[in-house]
């Protein structure tokens, strides 16, 4: 997963390596939670990522 | 990783979450059902079986799968939007009963990437075999009961001079139509559809029905690149469209500022001090 800052020219910050998935079909967020949600095709998984942590 | 949980031979899909950040709705394309699950923990605690479609017909143009797809969730939350490939329809459904409540259609042939305004008025649909989009009455105006029918059909056309520099273009078009990809400037004003096999954003004013020709946008550089989009997503406030493809468009002058590997599966997430504090749709 890859991270770009919009105020700053969609300059690119960082990637993310998510061992064990890909080939994702659905991204959303909960900022109540602090979490990313994921849907991996690889191995067919959905999966939450902590966004203060990465 | 917070939580992973399995869906082993289910595929799941392009999901929706409600704005309260508590809810996820997963289609599972394997079989026929929206999987209903706690975000904060991943536990499924319910489906909605909706349906899973069927391939058309050899000569009838039959697309790479089957079954259920994309979601849209609206502003606030109280309703979820389900589109199963093959089929002409989009379901509504509530979710505080997590019931089915209609279907808007038929639409001219199944569905693909759609949006819905923030009214709930209208649908804008991708359609199979379709360069442009349907529109659809989200609630059926004799009976005002949720279900409307398909309203308008919008077909539009490649630049000639785009025709004329790809002669021959892919035999197989990506997402096996030609538009998959469509979404709802933030101010409601405009819908913005997809060319997969040109590389062109085409932008339709939406204030009155029918809709409006506005812009086509080519997200090439150089006419001998061939980026396929798929998918359009805007930023939060409305200022940038996100088709992948890798060009970000001022929304308001429709012009490229920047050139980055953008995604299909894009979101803007807004942070203060280092906490998330917003966060759009794909």
């Amino acid at each position: 997963m890859s991270v770009y800052y919009i105020n700053d020219g969609h300059r690119h910050l960082r990637d993310i390596a998510l061992p064990d998935t890909g080939i994702y079909k659905g991204i959303s967020a909960s900022v109540q939670l602090g979490h990313l949600q994921l849907t991996s095709n690889l191995k067919d998984d959905i999966l939450a990522v902590d966004l203060a942590t990465d | 990783m917070v939580w992973k949980k399995p869906y082993e031979k289910l595929y799941p899909d392009s999901q929706a979450i409600t704005p309260d950040g508590k809810t996820l709705y997963v289609p599972l394309r394997a079989i026929d059902s929206w999987a209903i699950i706690d975000a904060a923990t991943g536990n499924e605690t319910g489906r909605i079986k909706v349906a899973h479609g069927e391939n058309y017909k050899p000569g009838n143009h039959p697309i790479g799968g089957m079954g259920p797809h994309n979601t849209w969730m609206n502003p606030a939350g109280t309703r979820v939007y389900f589109e199963v490939l093959t089929e002409p329809w989009v379901w509504v459904a509530d979710t505080k009963t997590n019931q089915l409540r209609g279907k808007v259609g038929p639409f001219g042939k199944g569905i693909r990437p759609f949006c819905v305004d923030g009214k709930e008025r209208y649908v804008y649909a991708n359609v199979d075999w379709l360069l442009g989009f349907e529109v659809g009455t989200v609630k059926d105006a004799a009976t005002g009961k949720w279900g409307g029918k398909m309203l308008h059909r919008v077909e539009h056309q490649t630049p000639a001079a785009r025709l004329a520099q790809i002669p021959n273009p892919p035999a197989r078009k990506p997402h096996s139509t030609p538009s998959h990809g469509i979404n709802i400037t933030p101010d409601q004003k405009e819908v913005w559809f997809v060319d997969v096999v040109y590389g062109y954003l085409y932008v339709f004013d939406v204030t009155k029905m029918p809709p409006r020709h506005v812009a086509d946008i080519p997200l090439f550089k150089d006419p001998a690149e061939q980026p396929h989009p798929g998918w359009v997503s805007f930023s939060i406030d409305g200022a940038y469209a996100y088709p992948d493809g890798g060009a970000v468009i001022d929304a308001r002058t429709k012009q490229v500022v920047a050139r980055i590997p953008t995604s299909e599966k894009l979101i803007e997430i807004d942070f203060r001090n280092g906490k998330p504090v917003r966060a759009g749709h794909r």
